[in-house]
């Protein structure tokens, strides 16, 4: 009846109705079509929340895998300054700053920029982190990443190399692996709720693939006694660099491998770049007397001369071409035994001459003088040896006796090992192998031959000759109780200013032990030391030093 | 249709609405319980880490070595003149330590 009595009034209110539907049909059209994949994108972006994955970084080990370098999480400080009132602010310098131990003035600076997203702190120590986890304020949260660990500080540093703040290996093996190191990023998607909390529901999920580790030949023990040795001689003579290397001489393993300066793999930035350089395979210098088992080496494995020919060492001054070149202490006769263990420069250029320039040359070229090991370690450089068409008239009166010609540490430590290895030279290398996360070994380094320098019988006999040099020759102070060892000591001029300095001296030890069936090949170099600079004097208790404690230790592996 | 028909139906796709979002709330409620559980293996994890870099870095050569150092100056490595091999009867451990220490 009501409807029949007002049908305006009805048909007034059904038509707006019908007017309100038709615009909730619009609105819906334009939501759920017109507008449909921009809305759909906008709620993706708040409800879905990317994380990339990061791999974990491989872990570089010692031969028996003691970890030398590992990731280890670390929390980094983030701000959002754009969230922050000001009062958040100051509260925030007022709390971080002294933990972090910055000024306040870096963090308010830091906090002033238009930034929905800035760094604090990255990958802070545990300490900080601790105690800076109890602050609630708002704009400030914490991330968990990873950052590389080196557990035994600076030892093997220049090996190891090291990595920047973002997993990126910057020197040494951590550089020349870092392909092998670093693995793969992954990366998970997450719901996320209307607080923006991550929820355990993965949408999509792609693993992170780890990185591989890599097995280095260095023993951990043996490279921290050999760095304690040299630690020793670098601080009590003063010098401004030493190096210290430790091979087998069977397989060319290199069991240690050490400079000085050093630096802390865990904070580069706080060192030199001249503390940071390899000086055993960048650096090159003069040998000196070390140099003599070239000439040795030709004379014995030629026949030129036997151990007990005498030669007359001129009381300490020969003529040679127009220069004259003497001896540090005149002699008189030796044996030829008797001029490599007095290091004699007269007598060990007698036999030079006899032996010819050639052949000195060739001997120097066989022990690989003027070539690269191919250690494979970056900025290795190969030395000076020059061609005999380029020798002067002295220098049958240089070479011989180390000068005019240049080497690298390293290459002193394949040459002697060479000689302890019954004359067959081995590449020296300090990467055992490389293994997979999955176990499986990707590239693994084998003992390899280079060339036999000399026969057998000549490498036993020059053994027994350098065994003189430190029985009762010039490396006395070397003498190791109850072990046979053999080497040879140097004591080279440095070059300054285009003369030979009388002032400036790398004191040298070439060795190895045991005589009869050698197990270590060591070289020391300790540049300009003082007051002492003699290489027997300097580098000789080094060598005791490395090789007693090493071969105990090494006994003691083996068991009793 | 009748009208008891629709009501059947109504209450079935009612019934089924309900039961579904109510599965799927029960996927967000465990979610959450997840994410706590999560934070208490994290925080575990850490105190772990935290653990491993300590051992590590306390067993590692340069610390032992270090140590050693500091309080025997003389530390040398044992050499074969210095240490005794003692056999023992019956393989018993204990005995083993035992003659040892006597000896």
């Amino acid at each position: 009846m009501y409807f029949q009595r007002h049908p305006t009034r009805i048909g007034f209110i059904f038509f707006f109705i019908f007017f309100l539907l038709i615009l909730f049909i619009i609105k819906l059209s334009l939501i759920q079509v017109f507008r449909s994949s921009y809305l759909a994108d906008k709620a993706e972006k708040q409800h879905n929340h990317v994380v990339d994955l990061e791999p974990r970084r491989g872990t570089i080990y010692d031969r028996d895998l003691r970890s030398l370098a590992l990731n280890v999480a670390a929390y980094s400080l983030f701000a959002n300054p754009k969230a922050m009132k000001a009062e958040q602010k100051e509260e925030a310098v007022r709390q971080v700053a002294s933990v972090l131990g910055v000024s306040g003035e870096e963090i308010a600076r830091k906090l002033d920029k238009p930034k929905s997203f800035i760094w604090l702190a990255r990958k802070m120590p545990q300490d900080q982190y601790e105690r800076l986890k109890g602050i609630k304020l708002h704009g400030l949260g914490f991330i968990k990443e990873s950052k590389r660990f080196y557990p035994n500080g600076e030892l093997a540093a220049h090996v190891m190399g090291f990595a920047n703040i973002d997993n990126v290996g910057l020197q040494g093996v951590e550089l020349e692996f870092d392909k092998y190191l670093h693995g793969t990023k992954g990366v998970a998607q997450f719901l996320r709720d209307a607080r923006q909390r991550d929820l355990m529901i993965e949408k999509d999920f792609i693993a992170p693939k780890d990185g591989s580790d890599v097995v280095l030949t260095i023993d951990e023990t043996i490279q921290f006694i050999a760095e304690k040795a040299l630690d020793k001689a670098f601080q009590k003579y003063n010098a401004a660099s030493a190096c210290v290397i430790v091979l087998n001489p069977k397989t060319g393993e290199v069991l240690a491998f050490a400079n000085r300066p050093t630096f802390r793999p865990d904070a580069p930035d706080k060192s030199s770049p001249e503390s940071r350089t390899n000086r055993a395979v960048a650096f090159t210098y003069e040998p000196g007397s070390v140099f003599k088992i070239v000439t040795a080496t030709g004379a014995l494995e030629e026949g030129i001369t036997n151990e007990d020919e005498v030669f007359f060492c001129e009381n300490g001054k020969y003529l040679v071409g127009n220069h004259i070149l003497k001896d540090a202490h005149p002699k008189g006769r030796l044996t030829f035994r008797q001029v490599i263990e007095q290091s004699s420069n007269i007598g060990t250029v007698k036999v030079a001459q006899r032996l010819g320039a050639d052949k000195v040359y060739e001997y120097a070229h066989r022990y690989r003088f003027g070539q690269k090991t191919n250690i494979g370690m970056t900025g290795e450089v190969g030395g000076i040896l020059k061609p005999t068409s380029r020798w002067s008239k002295t220098s049958i009166g240089a070479v011989p006796i180390g000068q005019e010609v240049t080497v690298t540490a390293v290459q002193l430590a394949t040459a002697i090992a060479a000689v302890a290895n019954d004359g067959v030279m081995m590449k020296p290398y300090f990467i055992k192998y490389v293994k997979a996360p999955n176990g499986m070994i990707t590239e693994e380094n084998k003992p390899q031959v280079i060339g036999r320098v000399m026969k057998s019988e000549t490498s036993r006999r020059l053994r027994s000759i350098l065994q003189g040099v430190i029985d009762v020759g010039t490396a006395q102070m070397a003498k190791i109780k109850d072990i046979p060892a053999g080497g040879k000591t140097g004591t080279a001029q440095k070059v300054v200013n285009g003369t030979y300095s009388h002032s400036k001296f790398v004191a040298s030890f070439i060795g190895f032990a045991p005589v009869d069936d050698p197990k270590l090949a060591v070289v020391i170099s300790v540049d300009e030391p003082h007051p002492a600079y003699y290489g027997g004097v300097v580098a000789g208790p080094v060598f005791r030093e490395v090789v007693e404690d090493s071969l105990k230790y090494l006994a003691g592996k083996k068991g009793l | 249709m009748k009208v008891s028909d629709f009501l059947k139906v109504m209450f079935v796709i009612t019934f089924t609405a309900v039961l579904y979002i109510h599965l799927q709330m029960s996927i967000y409620d465990l979610a959450y319980q997840g994410k706590k559980k999560e934070d208490t293996v994290e925080k575990l994890a850490e105190n772990n880490v935290m653990m491993k870099n300590d051992i590590l870095r306390l067993k590692s050569a340069d610390h032992i070595g270090r140590e050693l150092l500091e309080k025997e100056k003389d530390y040398k490595f044992a050499s074969r003149s210095n240490v005794v091999e003692v056999e023992t009867t019956g393989g018993n451990p204990i005995s083993g330590l035992l003659a040892f220490a006597k000896f």
